[in-house]
């Protein structure tokens, strides 16, 4: 039979569509978009529209303003959705062992590219028209100029495609869709964010003067803040880096999609830990330590509680020595900078010390350790099949919940160590710097200003590294599969600190209302920046006089650790009683409540039960 | 008293019946058949037995134990087997056993003999020390039944234990089976491998859309669906008019003479294989091969079902 030599049709692409169609979730999260960019809009103009003006015809022109927002929160929900979305388009097919599958159909490697791509973006864009009417409603006010209009259609179009590429490149190269998902963000904030951010610093430069290859930074820079003044060159000229990082992106997605289709599990963290394993092992052997090793593990057999065992005794980020390890990686960056501002630290000027952004960077890596190591323990288990034999055992859910979690316990005090050092040197930091500020004395203010900081710094690790860990348990214990609960719980932690600042931000004008302050505690973020810029100082720090009064302060570090020790408490005993439900296994049903009418077990039919 | 009563039993996932009205009564030391096309209700049947999931009606005992009661007192009695390994590829046989032995809380002085002797019974003793990663399937499957025998539960719960094995494995695990039967265990065995279940089940139960179909022992089922015995024979020489005077034999359906045998098929209802044997010879038969073929369960099962999934 002779084929045709072309057949019109994207067969792919009709897939992607109709199973992204038949998917609960799509809906989910165009509803959770819809409301996030309608419930962030309405925050911000209303700010415009009762706050600032007073009369309706001072209002006009503000539409611009409005604008504005709502293209930052279209970029923000490019940022946020994409991801999420778009990463799974090769793995997905990867893990499901269909690629093999569509690499032997007549679609090229160009085509399948094509058709994934356009099967991302399509809800994307659909995503992004839900923004019509707030346009819609800003243009009402006047003040929008037709570039801004164009020049948003074609930027937010330009970096959903880039980062669409992006994601597909990165879904190409790695296994699993959280790999993809992991690489993404990591490349996104390091490459195209904190690179550009780290050399406008050092050429003293504004940031977005560097970042090139970012949508909104260009954005801004040519419509709002007058970076242009012919809008339509600038436009055409500063897009040339976007499409061109936009092609390399799809050109190497193109180089990995057939070499990387069979892509074998590499254990990445176990290599990682293999080379370290190597270096400390060369470092050890010299004259002065001659190998000594300081505390030998030993290969036991589980007594008495199984699960601990092997979550001990078999996870690297469990074992001793990689503790040891990763926290020893932490800790000598911690000590150097801390010696090197030790001369600074006494000079009166500085309100804080880099130290702080090593502690915000320990807590970002922390959040995302811990939240992926206890996402992935009940998870992993439901994945590899291994969930239902454990489940019928004797072993309680409660029981097997506790001993999962146990195997987190050395990481956790591993990082404490770590967190601990920054505080300690940062307090005694502080307290010179108090002293010098106030003539040498160390007065009341100084003084309860460094406890308050001490307190306020332990607080947070005894209370928040549980909660993350416990969240993304409860998280992974609901999830059916790995990638879920780990997107899941990365997606809710994140929420959890942004949105709080989101909606305190967008009222920025009311800020230094007590209220609100304890509106921006519902972020977990809040307490740990408050504490660590000097917001509770006497010199008001990063957020000047938000806070006033001792006690009042004292309330609010007490406050906010009552709070997320209570939702700690909550999430964990939460997970502990409904564990069993949660890992899919029939609870012990109370006495009288039975599901027909059996003949109750006479206690010799029980006995045989038990003894046996 | 059975070890495993169910009545009218149903699961149900959403609006999908899995189960629908089940009953089965398996008494101590039976091997129970659990035989149906894909999607049937075998898992779910054996997993709501297990402990695994809860059911919307009906009654499931185990040792005289209302499973939706006492799901606690029932697990120290099964040992369940799933469809899948379920084996933890970063322990090695020996660790892997040792950690379930933990689970079941087994005393620690006697856990390394009772480990010694599950692995001698599954032929597993030279790879006590080897990473559960480097067995084969079979040797995984082996090493997932001794899991299942160290605390000495009463109730085997095996979901396809040969499903996805080699041949030599797969006779490996059916002997391992004849085995526990030997050692009058109770086994709830599910399986695809029709002929092998007829070797060793005393009970088979055919299930179809989440219903029983057909349920009993093999001669039962056979009688229930008027199946036929094929005999073979092989007669030294031939006597004139053997081959009429065998079809007139009562219960012979047909005589089919091939190459080097003549195939009887037999109502075993009406004449015993052994009777049949007996009128051969005194019809002055010789014979030199004779020769039952075991129960045509494939037959049996293309008859009861229809090929309909839920």
């Amino acid at each position: 039979m002779k084929r045709p030599a072309f057949v019109m049709g994207f067969p792919l692409l009709v897939k992607e569509l109709t199973e992204l169609a038949a998917r609960r979730r799509t809906y989910i999260i165009r509803v959770a978009y819809a409301v996030l960019l309608f419930v962030g809009a309405i925050l911000m103009f209303s700010d415009i529209v009762f706050s600032r003006y007073r009369t309706p015809l001072a209002l006009l022109g503000q539409g611009e303003n409005m604008f504005l927002m709502i293209v930052a929160l279209q970029f923000g929900g490019i940022y946020l959705f994409l991801p999420a979305m778009a990463c799974s388009a090769i793995t997905a097919e990867k893990e499901r062992d269909s690629f093999a599958l569509l690499l032997l159909t007549r679609l090229g490697p160009w085509t399948i590219l094509f058709e994934k791509l356009t099967g991302r973006l399509v809800p994307m864009f659909t995503f992004m028209l839900l923004a019509l009417p707030l346009m819609a409603f800003a243009y009402t006010y006047g003040g929008v100029q037709s570039e801004q209009i164009w020049g948003a259609i074609w930027l937010l179009g330009l970096t959903a495609v880039q980062l669409a590429a992006l994601c597909l490149m990165f879904s190409a190269y790695c296994r699993t869709t959280v790999g993809a998902y992991l690489a993404t963000n990591l490349f996104y904030f390091i490459f195209l964010f904190a690179i550009p951010g780290l050399a406008a610093d050092l050429a003293r430069l504004p940031e977005h003067k560097l970042m090139y290859f970012v949508g909104p930074a260009m954005y801004f820079e040519i419509f709002d803040w007058g970076g242009g003044l012919n809008p339509w060159g600038e436009l055409a000229l500063r897009s040339v880096p976007l499409v061109f990082s936009t092609l390399m992106f799809l050109g190497l997605a193109r180089y990995y999609l057939v070499r990387r289709a069979f892509a074998q599990p590499r254990h990445l963290v176990r290599k990682i830990f293999k080379g370290l394993d190597g270096i400390f092992e060369t470092i050890n052997k010299n004259p002065i330590t001659k190998g000594v090793v300081l505390v030998k593990e030993q290969t036991r057999l589980p007594t008495d509680n199984p699960v601990a065992w092997r979550e001990t005794m078999k996870k690297n980020l469990s074992q001793f020595r990689y503790v040891l390890r990763i926290c020893l990686l932490f800790e000598i960056p911690i000590v150097v900078v801390a010696l090197l501002m030790l001369d600074a630290s006494m000079h009166p000027s500085r309100a804080y010390t880099p130290l702080s952004f090593l502690l915000i960077m320990l807590w970002t890596l922390t959040a995302l350790i811990l939240t992926v190591q206890a996402a992935n323990l009940i998870a992993s288990e439901r994945s590899r099949q291994t969930l239902d034999v454990l489940l019928t055992t004797p072993l309680s859910g409660r029981e097997i919940v506790l001993q999962k979690m146990q195997g987190m316990r050395r990481l956790v005090i591993g990082l404490s160590v770590c967190f601990l050092t920054i505080f300690v040197c940062e307090a005694w930091m502080r307290r010179g710097l108090d002293m010098a500020s106030y003539g040498g004395v160390g007065n009341a203010l100084s003084y309860y200003s460094t406890w308050r900081y001490l307190v306020a710094s332990l607080l947070s690790i005894a209370i928040y590294i549980p909660l993350i860990g416990w969240l993304a348990l409860w998280i992974g214990l609901i999830a059916k599969t790995q990638t879920r609960a780990i997107l899941g719980s990365l997606a809710v932690l994140f929420l959890w600190c942004a949105v709080p600042w989101g909606i305190l931000l967008s009222l920025s004008d009311l800020f230094t209302d007590r209220k609100d302050v304890l509106t921006g505690l519902f972020s977990p973020v809040t307490m740990i920046l408050c504490n660590e810029f000097n917001a509770f100082g006497p010199d008001g720090g990063l957020f000047p006089g938000i806070v006033r009064g001792h006690l009042f302060r004292w309330v609010v570090v007490l406050l906010n650790f009552a709070f997320y020790g209570l939702i700690l408490y909550l999430i964990r005993s939460r997970c502990l009683r409904l564990a069993d439900r949660y890992m899919g296994r029939r609870e012990e049903q109370p006495a009288g409540i039975q599901t027909s009418t059996p003949p109750p077990p006479s206690p010799a039919d029980l006995q045989v039960a038990t003894t046996n | 008293m059975s070890v495993v009563k169910i009545e009218n039993l149903w699961v149900s996932y959403g609006s999908l019946h899995a189960v629908r009205g089940i009953s089965i009564d398996i008494p101590r030391g039976e091997v129970f058949g659990f035989i149906g096309p894909n999607g049937a209700g075998k898992s779910t049947t054996i997993k709501v037995l297990a402990t695994l999931l809860k059911h919307d009606r009906g009654m499931v005992w185990v040792n005289g134990v209302d499973v939706s009661r006492y799901p606690r007192a029932i697990r120290d009695s099964i040992g369940y087997m799933p469809d899948f390994f379920g084996v933890y590829d970063d322990l090695t046989a020996m660790e892997y056993l040792h950690f379930f032995a933990a689970a079941y809380r087994l005393p620690i002085s006697k856990r390394k003999g009772i480990i010694h002797d599950v692995l001698e019974l599954t032929d597993l003793t030279h790879k006590i020390n080897s990473p559960v990663d480097s067995l084969s399937r079979g040797m995984k499957q082996r090493l997932a039944l001794a899991r299942v025998l160290l605390h000495d539960p009463d109730l085997l719960l095996l979901d396809e234990p040969a499903s996805g094995l080699d041949p030599r494995a797969r006779i490996e695990v059916r002997e391992l089976l004849k085995e526990l039967k030997n050692m009058g265990k109770t086994i709830l065995i599910s399986s695809h491998i029709l002929h092998e279940l007829g070797q060793l089940c005393s009970q088979i139960g055919i299930i179809e859309q989440g219903q029983m179909v057909a349920q009993g022992s093999l001669e039962e089922i056979y009688q229930q669906l008027s199946l036929m015995r094929v005999v073979h024979v092989q007669l030294a020489g031939k006597p004139n008019g053997i081959l009429e005077q065998i079809q007139g034999i009562p219960g012979v359906e047909s005589v089919e003479q091939q190459v080097d045998r003549m195939s009887i098929r037999l109502h075993e209802d009406q004449t015993s294989v052994e009777d049949l044997h007996d009128e051969i010879c005194k019809l002055g038969g010789r014979i030199h091969m004779f020769q039952p073929e075991a129960m045509d369960m494939e037959t049996a099962f293309m008859k009861l079902t229809h090929g309909k999934t839920n």
